[in-house]
C-alpha cells in the first residue's frame, strides 16, 4: 500500500499542500482533479521521490521510500520531451531502465524505429508513449500519470488507456491519474479526489 | 488570407557516402485560413501538425524540406519573408513548455516578445494582459520553472495575443488545460478573430473543437483528408475516419473498439 502522511509540500513561499494524507492500495485506480497550477505536478514529484517534501511520509508497504535504487512509485511526467537526455536515443534511455520486448512496443503503439532518434526528432505523442513505457518496468508497484495523454489522438489515448488498466488488473499496479479531463478520470478510475473543494 | 497551396513536406533519410533520398510526411495540402477564422486542425499523433505549423515560420529542420506555396494576403512567403514574418505578420505558439526561456523572468520575456513583434510595452501592461488569462500579475516577477504546466502554456498564449499578429498559429493551445480554462482562453481566441485576426489552432481535443472552431480540417495518412464545418461535426457528419476518432473520445464510447475486462 502506498501511504502518504501529513505530506506539506512548499515551495517558492507558496503552501501548495498542507498536512495531505490518502493511500493507495495495490490495483487501486486514483484519479486527482485539481484546477490548473494547483500543485498536482509537484505531489507527482515528491511522491515519486524527484524532489523532497517538506514535511511528512511517504512509504510503500510500510517502509518509507529510498532515494537509493529503483523506486517502485514511477512517474509518468507531464512534458516527456524535457524527461528524456537530448543527446542520447530515445532506446538508450528506456534501456537504462529495463528492455520491453517487441509485444510490449505493438500494445503501446511506439514503432521500433521511434527508438533510434533521440527525443527533438520525435513527435511530443511519440515521446509520451515511450516515456510510458520506460515506466512500465516490472519493478513498478505504483505509478502516477500525470496528463500522459493530452498529447494523443483519441484513438491511441484509448489504446493506451487499456493497456494500462490491463497492466493494473494483471499485476496489481496502483495506478493514480492527474487530469483534467473530467469524462477521462470517470471512465478510468475507481474513485476520484477533488482536492480544493 | 493565409492560404496552403499544394503544400507538402518532405523528410531526408541519409544513406551511405552522403547520400539521401526524401521521403513525403505530408502531401498536397491545400488549406485557406482566412481574417475572423478560428480553423482546428486535427489528426493522428506524429502527422505532422506541428511540422505544418513550424514550416510556416521557417522553423523546419534541416533533415526536412518543404515544397509547395504558402501565400499570405496574396504574396508567396519566401524562406526570407517567413524569417521576417515571425511575430509581425504571423505568430506561433509552441507545443512544448520548453519554448519559454528559463533565464528570463515572466514579465520581461513577454515584453522581448511584444517588442521583437513591433509593440512596446511596459511591464503594468504585460502584467494587465496576463490577469486576462486568469493568471497573476505578480507571475512578471516569476521565472518560468515556477509556472505549472498549465500556466506555462497561457503565458505562450498570452506570448502571441500581446503582438498585432494577423494569424496565431497554436499548437495544441488547451493541452494541460482545466476544462474552464480551456473554455476561457477559447473564448478569448474568438475574440480575436472577431477582432479580424485568423487562427490555425492544432488539438487533439475533438469535443472542444467542435465547440469552438469554424471549421475542421483532417489530416490523415500524410494528406488533407477533408475539411468540414463545425457543426457538420456536432451533427455526426464526417468521414468514417473522424466518426471512430470521434467515437474513441472518453466523452463517447472511449473502449468500444475493444472493451477490456477490468472491475
Amino acid at each position: 500500500m502506498l501511504e502518504v502522511r501529513q505530506l506539506s509540500i512548499v515551495q517558492d513561499g507558496q503552501r501548495l499542500w498542507d498536512s495531505v494524507s490518502f493511500q493507495v492500495r495495490p490495483g487501486e485506480r486514483q484519479g486527482i482533479s485539481a484546477p490548473s497550477g494547483f500543485g498536482k505536478t509537484t505531489l507527482g514529484r515528491v511522491l515519486a521521490q524527484w524532489q523532497s517534501a517538506t514535511s511528512g511520509s511517504v512509504s510503500v508497504g510500510g517502509k518509507p521510500l529510498s532515494k537509493k535504487g529503483y523506486c517502485p512509485v514511477q512517474l509518468v511526467p507531464q512534458h516527456p520531451e524535457q524527461s528524456f537526455n537530448p543527446y542520447r536515443t530515445t532506446g538508450e534511455s528506456l534501456r537504462d531502465a529495463w528492455s520491453p520486448d517487441a509485444t510490449w512496443l505493438v500494445r503501446l503503439a511506439v514503432n521500433p524505429q521511434w527508438l533510434a532518434r533521440r527525443p527533438d526528432e520525435l513527435s511530443g505523442g511519440e515521446l509520451a508513449r515511450i516515456a510510458l513505457l520506460r515506466a512500465l518496468d516490472p519493478r513498478t508497484r505504483y505509478l502516477i500519470a500525470d496528463e500522459v495523454t493530452a498529447q494523443l489522438d483519441p484513438h491511441i489515448q484509448a489504446q493506451v488507456w487499456q493497456v494500462l488498466l490491463e497492466e493494473v488488473r494483471r499485476r496489481e499496479l496502483g495506478l493514480i491519474v492527474f487530469s483534467h479531463n473530467k469524462a477521462l478520470l470517470e471512465k478510468v478510475c475507481s474513485s476520484i479526489w477533488h482536492p480544493g473543494k | 488570407m493565409l492560404k496552403f497551396d499544394r503544400f507538402a513536406i518532405d523528410v531526408a533519410h541519409y544513406h551511405w557516402l552522403g547520400h539521401k533520398t526524401w521521403h513525403p510526411l505530408l502531401s498536397n495540402i491545400s488549406l485557406e485560413v482566412r481574417p475572423g477564422e478560428l480553423v482546428a486542425l486535427v489528426g493522428s499523433s506524429g502527422e505532422g501538425k506541428s511540422l505544418l505549423l513550424q514550416s510556416t515560420l521557417g522553423l523546419l529542420p534541416e533533415s526536412m524540406r518543404c515544397r509547395g506555396d504558402i501565400v499570405l494576403d496574396g504574396q508567396v512567403l519566401g524562406d526570407a519573408a517567413k524569417v521576417d514574418q515571425r511575430g509581425k505578420a504571423l505568430c506561433y505558439v509552441p507545443q512544448g513548455v520548453s519554448a519559454l526561456n528559463p533565464l528570463i523572468k515572466v514579465g520581461p520575456q513577454l515584453m522581448r516578445a511584444a517588442r521583437l513583434g513591433g509593440v512596446q510595452l511596459g511591464l503594468e501592461d504585460v502584467a494587465e494582459q496576463l490577469q486576462r488569462y486568469n493568471l497573476q500579475p505578480g507571475l512578471v516577477q516569476e521565472f518560468p520553472r515556477t509556472l505549472s504546466g498549465g500556466m506555462a502554456k497561457r503565458v505562450l498564449a498570452c506570448s502571441a495575443a500581446l503582438t498585432h499578429a494577423r494569424y496565431i498559429l497554436a499548437d495544441e493551445i488547451t493541452a494541460w488545460l482545466d476544462d474552464e480554462h480551456a473554455c476561457q482562453l477559447l473564448t478569448h481566441l474568438k475574440g480575436f478573430c472577431q477582432q479580424g485576426r485568423g487562427i490555425l489552432w492544432v488539438t487533439h481535443d475533438l469535443a472542444l473543437a467542435a465547440r469552438f472552431a469554424d471549421r475542421i480540417a483532417v489530416l490523415h495518412q500524410g494528406e488533407l483528408h477533408e475539411t468540414l464545418s463545425a457543426q457538420a461535426l456536432r451533427e455526426n457528419g464526417g468521414s468514417p475516419w473522424l466518426r471512430s476518432l470521434w467515437a474513441a473520445l472518453p466523452e463517447q464510447q472511449f473502449f468500444a473498439r475493444q472493451e477490456p475486462e477490468y472491475a
